[in-house]
């Protein structure tokens, strides 16, 4: 946590993608940001690997949103409902309207340091899975990809990056449980509390940070954006 | 090859063509607040739905009918479940099938080969409240009120073509579970085996493929959906050709799509961008395949077209970017599909050589 690291920092943009937290069964609650194991799942889709394990550091913010109405035609495994076309008849377990809130212009930064980073920038450029941030209809844009030293930093530019509940103490940030990992078998998620900013804050005290001089990872913040290695 | 990226534009004159839920009396547009101001969308969903349905209209069977009531005790479980084997539509749009909690039975899905994005307003739009009454024979008038809006949505797409006809199963760890066929049921649907589907290894994961001669046509079958596309809400109040005024089309190497900023919009309205579409093919040379395919409907917007072309001049000039009328260019892409003597190699993952960056 002394040396500068060398890695790659990677923007990505979504008009419009949505994050479901499961923390709330039955109900769509949105999360304003990606959880790192979303992101996880971005850079495994690329790589084609089951799982991608290195430590990242990620800011995340979006333009806008909105809630749509959803129709949903879930298939009952027992067939009593059957689907025709894709369409499932109203009733208990059967076809129902939910609501669901999205993001649109969702704006990310992934930063990927070491051997293992630049593996998975290299792999973006020829993902083997198609790259979606939120669920399948989430298409995402894959911006550009720059070679960059991040710094162990005292002080920096905390913007929109998460940050582990240790890493500063601007008193606007709000805390959010997220997913940092999820097992292969989609059967344990490993869930851990972020510190995030939904305003970019200004150049703050941090505590085992990387600065990165040369960006901005939110139009509004200052250069010298701070980023802290999630681990999974 | 192994993706079809794109993005569509419709064009949308005082319509509604998707709703969300009615306020009072007066059914309400959908619409996302983008930076503090509205742009009405479409929602995937409902475009995936009008697509789906267009490939029923072309004849394709959907699943059928079945009743089921206590006389039956239980349906005929190959005609009730989501089948992707039988039906392209199950294939192409995936499904979710959900177990029972006292059975314990796992939920599965399959993950659509076919990815949509929402058809977003480029720009914001201010929908007009058209106030409604019935007051044929009714001594108290009824009142109906709703919104339509005219804008123009743009929405990506893009179509793992591998993946078309291929169903992932299982392994020791789980890993793969979306499909959740395992071996012994996708090889004992009677047609799939008949349609001589076999047992292969697909992007590290065990897995049944349909032979190419299907999954070429399913391929084909969504392509001429699109080239007739049409349906949405308020068909009768506010009729409207949903065939996409705009389609472009670029086959890439990789699951990219980087078309999003061709099609967008700024305070001036829409904007159709060929420097972009230039800037980007050049900055992902070698993991594309010319020619890009743009359909734009003749008339629309001809001094953006103008402008395009004579950013693409010299790319139109030999034939790397082809302009043609969106339905021909899409038929015409399903005919070379369905014929399979040049498209096939879209059908596998390209072979894997490590992509070296140029040095900056």
């Amino acid at each position: 946590m002394t040396e500068p690291l060398s890695a790659w920092r990677v923007v990505f943009y979504a008009p419009v993608a949505s994050f479901r937290d499961p923390l709330f069964p039955g109900l769509t609650r949105g999360l304003p940001v990606p959880p790192p194991s979303t992101v996880r799942g971005l850079l495994a889709a690329a790589t084609g690997e089951p799982s991608e394990s290195l430590a990242f550091g990620m800011a995340a913010w979006s333009e806008g949103g909105g809630t749509d109405d959803e129709t949903y035609h879930p298939i009952s495994a027992s067939g009593l409902n059957p689907s025709v076309a894709g369409r499932v008849r109203p009733g208990k377990g059967g076809m129902t309207i939910r609501s669901r809130p999205f993001l649109t212009g969702v704006h990310l930064t992934v930063w990927l340091p070491g051997p293992d980073g630049a593996r998975i920038a290299d792999a973006l450029r020829r993902p083997r899975w198609p790259l979606r941030l939120g669920r399948s209809q989430d298409l995402v844009h894959v911006g550009e990809r720059t070679r960059v030293t991040l710094n162990p930093a005292e002080e920096a530019a905390v913007g929109s990056a998460l940050a582990p509940l240790s890493g500063h103490d601007v008193p606007s940030a709000t805390v959010h449980r997220l997913a940092a990992s999820v097992s292969t078998d989609r059967m344990a998620s490993r869930w851990t509390d972020y510190l995030w900013c939904d305003i970019p804050a200004g150049r703050h005290p941090v505590r085992g940070a990387y600065e990165d001089a040369t960006c901005r990872a939110h139009p509004g913040a200052e250069k010298g954006q701070a980023l802290w290695l999630l681990e999974p | 090859m192994a993706y079809l990226a794109g993005r569509m534009l419709v064009s949308v004159e005082a319509g509604a063509p998707n709703n969300g839920r009615s306020a009072d009396t007066t059914a309400r547009v959908k619409y996302a607040t983008v930076r503090g101001r509205r742009h009405p969308y479409v929602s995937a969903q409902a475009v995936r739905r009008w697509i789906r349905d267009g490939m029923v209209r072309q004849g394709v069977p959907a699943s059928p009918v079945t009743r089921v009531g206590k006389a039956q005790q239980r349906a005929q479980k190959a005609n009730t479940d989501a089948d992707p084997i039988t039906y392209p539509d199950d294939d192409l749009f995936g499904y979710m099938r959900a177990g029972a909690k006292k059975d314990d039975d796992a939920t599965t899905l399959r993950d659509s080969p076919f990815m949509l994005g929402t058809l977003l307003s480029v720009t914001p739009a201010h929908p007009t409240e058209d106030f409604g009454v019935m007051a044929r024979g009714v001594s108290e008038p009824v009142l109906h009120g709703h919104e339509f809006y005219s804008a123009d949505l743009a929405a990506p797409f893009l179509l793992d073509l591998p993946r078309i006809g291929t169903f992932t199963l299982p392994n020791a760890h789980g890993v793969g579970r979306p499909n959740y066929l395992s071996q012994e049921a996708a090889l004992q649907v009677a047609r799939a085996a008949a349609l001589g589907a076999g047992a292969e290894s697909f992007r590290g994961q065990d897995s049944v493929r349909l032979p190419v001669a299907e999954r070429r046509r399913r391929a084909a079958l969504l392509l001429e959906s699109i080239a007739h596309l049409h349906g949405g809400a308020k068909q009768a109040l506010h009729y409207g050709d949903r065939v996409p005024h705009v389609i472009v089309l670029v086959p890439f190497h990789g699951g990219v799509n980087p078309l999003t900023h061709v099609i967008t919009g700024d305070e001036e309205g829409l904007r159709i961008r060929g420097d972009v579409l230039r800037g980007e093919l050049e900055a992902w040379a070698g993991e594309w395949e010319a020619p890009v395919r743009i359909g734009w409907r003749p008339g629309f917007r001809d001094d953006l077209r103008e402008r395009f072309e004579k950013e693409c001049a010299a790319e139109i000039a030999d034939r790397t970017v082809v302009i043609g009328h969106p339905r021909t260019i899409l038929l015409e892409l399903a005919a070379e599909m369905r014929d399979g003597t040049t498209l096939d190699h879209w059908f596998e993952d390209p072979v894997r050589e490590p992509v070296r960056e140029p040095v900056r």
